[in-house]
């Protein structure tokens, strides 16, 4: 035991005892935020476009204003829903939400809901105007074109870019609009669809004056919305109403999930890399010759454990600090932020997450452990290590292109690979599964690590007395398993 | 009788068709400077192993101590691999401390120690730097100290002198006379016999997993032949001179410097000395241009006993003259 340690000792300090170490901790949320702040900023950065419609009926030109208008309303009332759940938690977003619905202006939202008016300026401030129209510099397709690529300057609109489109619409034979839409730009298809919903709009407006129904009325009747409750069947009699609190552990499952992931694929690369280090450097064989297999592994294994709970523990603490300043600087935050506090901290996500990361870890670890001891080199382990690679990017696939249906048949069904269950499992769990299937994929898990760390441990000492190489690790397998 | 401290009793290991150590048997003594000598893939590095612990043998037995190698024993044992290295991103003083904790050391007297150590060795003043700053002779300096700071009773070397320069060579070769003037025990690997020569008391050698030999190196010289070099006239029946002695003569290239002469290696039975050659040939009336009688070496010794397995001896002659002409 005291040789374990004292290996888990020297395997932990080799990483923390480091400045890189400090600063790769601290980059990760930092480039996470910076990730959030970078969105933020280049939705907001983005240039305003400008564009021209010429069109036979200046109705098309007024639709299309409208349509973007209700464009640029609609993110203003997501943006207030969401700064109302911020501030007044999820009862005054609901409020806010309700009284939208019910055809009531921002301000008069923000009023139903208890907040400031002031708090509707905020929410037009986060939304941008995306594109402005301007006179077209032509009325020919075949003038437009320099205007649209830059060699002439759009009049009105020097020095701002070139024209981002040019949409010509007109009446075709069959009286259907034809619109013709010209733009360099051939990924930023907003405008587009705009250009397309104006138009149709005319089109059907047209056709009900024709069939001789008010287009007003219906047009009133298509903005008509119906106040939607959320109601949950597991929660009490009377108190159904599915809030943000009642989101959060599902949502907090997912975020484990994916940190689960993060950290085990972090820290089995430090596994690899020292291993190499110790082969390549014939450490191994003194440290076989001082230590018995089992204690060399183990103490491994603890050493590199410890870094990533250090890890765990450091993000934790910092999390919860942020959270806790959040509700203790701000009354409006508060309930959010210890709604979110309140997920993290439950033993029902604590205590799954340990066993889960335990058993990932060892079966990842003893993994990355064996292939480190046949490998000399990062040149030749990067070769055995590209189909494990593949597996362990598989469950983060899952789940990123799951997140709203984990109970789906395909990821119950590869939360059955073992390799896969730590991840799989720990976002589904608050989704309820079956018990048969917490308990089934725990016990092949079990089964699994138990295989893994046995077949592992024969890998690695075949690899660490040069009885074996990368070529030869299916023969190893062979023999020894 | 004194326990041996190292005992290998019909040892044998084998890795699929390779029979790698095949019935090995030898002792080595408390105190003694045992060399473990032969060719490339005679078996050194897995009979170390299972003197380690490391292997067990398929058949017999080897014993440390009188015990099988087991944690108790081990920790009396200090081991330095082949081609070595140590964690470069560690300070010098702290590699040598985690192995000897490892052997069993408390952390406190361990680093005093690994002070000691360094700066016996003319490493103190970079014992807080870590190795990846070091030089490859200071590097390997650490490793060799981290595998006897812990004061081992018997100390392992395979290979200890490979990969080190003269100046090196010849300290290390200190450091081994050393430990065995305190009582160590030490056995090294080696297939460079001039090492194995000055610093042996006892030389076990294999060849093919075998044991070729066992006993102390002046029972491994009188194994080749003596011999003399004679140089005379071309007319001298050499052979004939030789052949009254018991011994044979060898016919070699004419010396550069008087190709009109013709050169003999005489092979001198076990045992004789080259005063009755002397004699034969001066009764003969053979006008001597030169008369060199020589030694043996261990190296004469390996070659008679390997045969072609034998390695070249020339490079490390050189390297351990030019110590010598520096020291």
């Amino acid at each position: 035991m005291r040789r374990l340690l004292i290996i888990a000792r020297r395997e932990y300090l080799s990483y923390v005892a480091t400045v890189g170490f400090w600063i790769s901790l601290g980059m990760v949320p930092l480039f996470m935020s910076a990730g959030f702040i970078m969105q933020a900023v280049m939705q907001r950065a983005a240039p305003e476009r400008a564009y021209s419609v010429i069109a036979d009926d200046p109705r098309v030109t007024d639709a299309l204003e409208a349509v973007l208008a209700e464009r640029r309303s609609e993110e203003t009332e997501a943006a207030l829903t969401a700064l109302a759940a911020a501030r007044g938690g999820p009862d005054a977003a609901e409020a806010v939400s309700e009284a939208l619905s019910d055809g009531a202006t921002p301000q008069e939202a923000a009023r139903a809901a208890g907040l400031d008016a002031a708090i509707v300026e905020e929410a037009q401030a986060a939304v941008r105007r995306n594109y402005r129209r301007v006179p077209a510099p032509s009325q020919s397709e075949a003038d437009i074109r320099p205007y649209l690529t830059g060699e002439r300057p759009v009049p009105g609109w020097e020095g701002r870019g070139p024209l981002h489109a040019a949409i010509f619409v007109r009446r075709g034979d069959s009286g259907r609009y034809e619109v013709d839409y010209w733009s360099a730009n051939l990924t930023n298809t907003g405008l587009r669809s705009a250009a397309v919903q104006a138009a149709a709009r005319v089109m059907r407006e047209d056709a009900l004056i024709a069939a001789g129904i008010d287009p007003d009325r219906v047009e009133q009747a298509t903005r008509a919305r119906p106040v939607v409750r959320d109601l949950s069947p597991e929660k009490e009699e009377g108190a159904e109403e599915v809030t943000l609190a009642d989101r959060l552990p599902f949502i907090v499952g997912i975020g484990a999930g994916f940190v689960l992931w993060t950290v085990i694929f972090s820290v089995v690369n430090m596994l690899l890399t020292s291993t190499i280090e110790e082969k390549s450097n014939k450490i191994l064989e003194v440290l076989l010759s001082s230590a018995r297999l089992p204690e060399i592994l183990a103490g491994k294994l603890a050493g590199v454990a410890g870094v990533s709970l250090t890890l765990l523990a450091v993000w934790g603490a910092a999390g919860v600090a942020v959270l806790t300043l959040i509700a203790a600087s701000s009354p409006d935050a508060a309930g959010p932020a210890l709604d979110i506090l309140g997920a993290l901290v439950r033993p029902e996500l604590i205590v799954p997450f340990l066993f889960y990361f335990v058993c990932g870890y060892l079966i990842y670890g003893a993994i990355f452990l064996a292939v480190g001891s046949l490998c000399e080199t990062m040149q030749e382990a990067q070769t055995l290590m590209s189909p494990m690679i593949l597996i362990l990017m598989a469950p983060i696939i899952l789940m990123g292109s799951s997140i709203g249906n984990l109970d789906s048949p395909l990821i119950s069904g590869a939360a059955w690979f073992p390799l896969f269950t730590p991840f799989l499992m720990m976002a589904r769990l608050p989704q309820d599964p079956p018990m048969y299937q917490v308990i089934g994929t725990s016990v092949l898990m079990l089964a699994t690590l138990a295989f893994m760390i046995w077949a592992g441990s024969r890998v690695f000492r075949a690899g660490a007395l040069g009885q074996a190489r990368p070529g030869s690790l299916m023969k190893a397998l062979r023999q020894k398993v | 009788m004194t326990e041996p401290v190292l005992k290998f009793d019909s040892a044998s290991k084998r890795f699929g068709p390779t029979l790698a150590v095949d019935s090995l048997s030898f002792s080595v003594a408390p105190g003694q400077i045992c060399g473990f000598l032969g060719p490339n893939g005679a078996g050194k590095t897995t009979s170390l192993r299972m003197a380690l612990g490391v292997l067990s043998p398929d058949s017999g037995s080897v014993s440390l101590f009188g015990q099988p190698p087991g944690r108790d024993v081990l920790d009396r044992v200090g081991f330095l691999p082949e081609e070595r290295g140590v964690y470069k991103r560690m300070r010098a003083e702290d590699v040598i401390v985690f192995f000897a904790a490892l052997k069993g050391m408390k952390a406190g007297p361990a680093r005093a120690r690994a002070r000691v150590l360094l700066e016996a060795y003319g490493l103190g003043h970079v014992a807080r730097r870590k190795v990846k700053t070091f030089s490859k002779g200071m590097a390997q300096k650490v490793q060799i100290l981290a595998s006897i700071a812990h004061e081992p009773d018997l100390v392992i070397l395979d290979e200890p002198f490979s990969g080190l320069d003269p100046v090196n060579q010849k300290a290390l070769e200190a450091l081994i006379r050393r430990l065995a003037d305190t009582g160590k025990t030490v056995l090294f690997s080696t297939h460079v016999m001039e090492h194995a020569e000055r610093l042996c008391d006892r030389i076990v050698l294999i060849a093919h997993g075998r044991k070729a030999f066992e006993g102390d190196v002046a029972e491994a010289l009188a194994v080749p032949p003596a011999q003399v070099i004679v140089e005379t006239e071309p007319h001298i029946d050499a052979q004939a001179i030789a052949a009254r002695l018991g011994a044979s003569a060898e016919q070699g290239q004419p010396p550069a410097d008087a190709p009109d002469m013709a050169r003999w290696i005489i092979r001198l039975p076990p045992g004789a000395s080259a005063q009755p050659v002397l004699h034969a040939f001066v009764t003969a009336g053979a006008p001597l241009r030169r008369f060199e009688p020589s030694r043996p070496t261990l190296h004469d010794a390996f070659v008679q006993l390997v045969g072609d397995d034998a390695p070249p001896q020339t490079e490390t002659e050189a390297a351990i003259e030019e110590a010598e002409a520096v020291a």
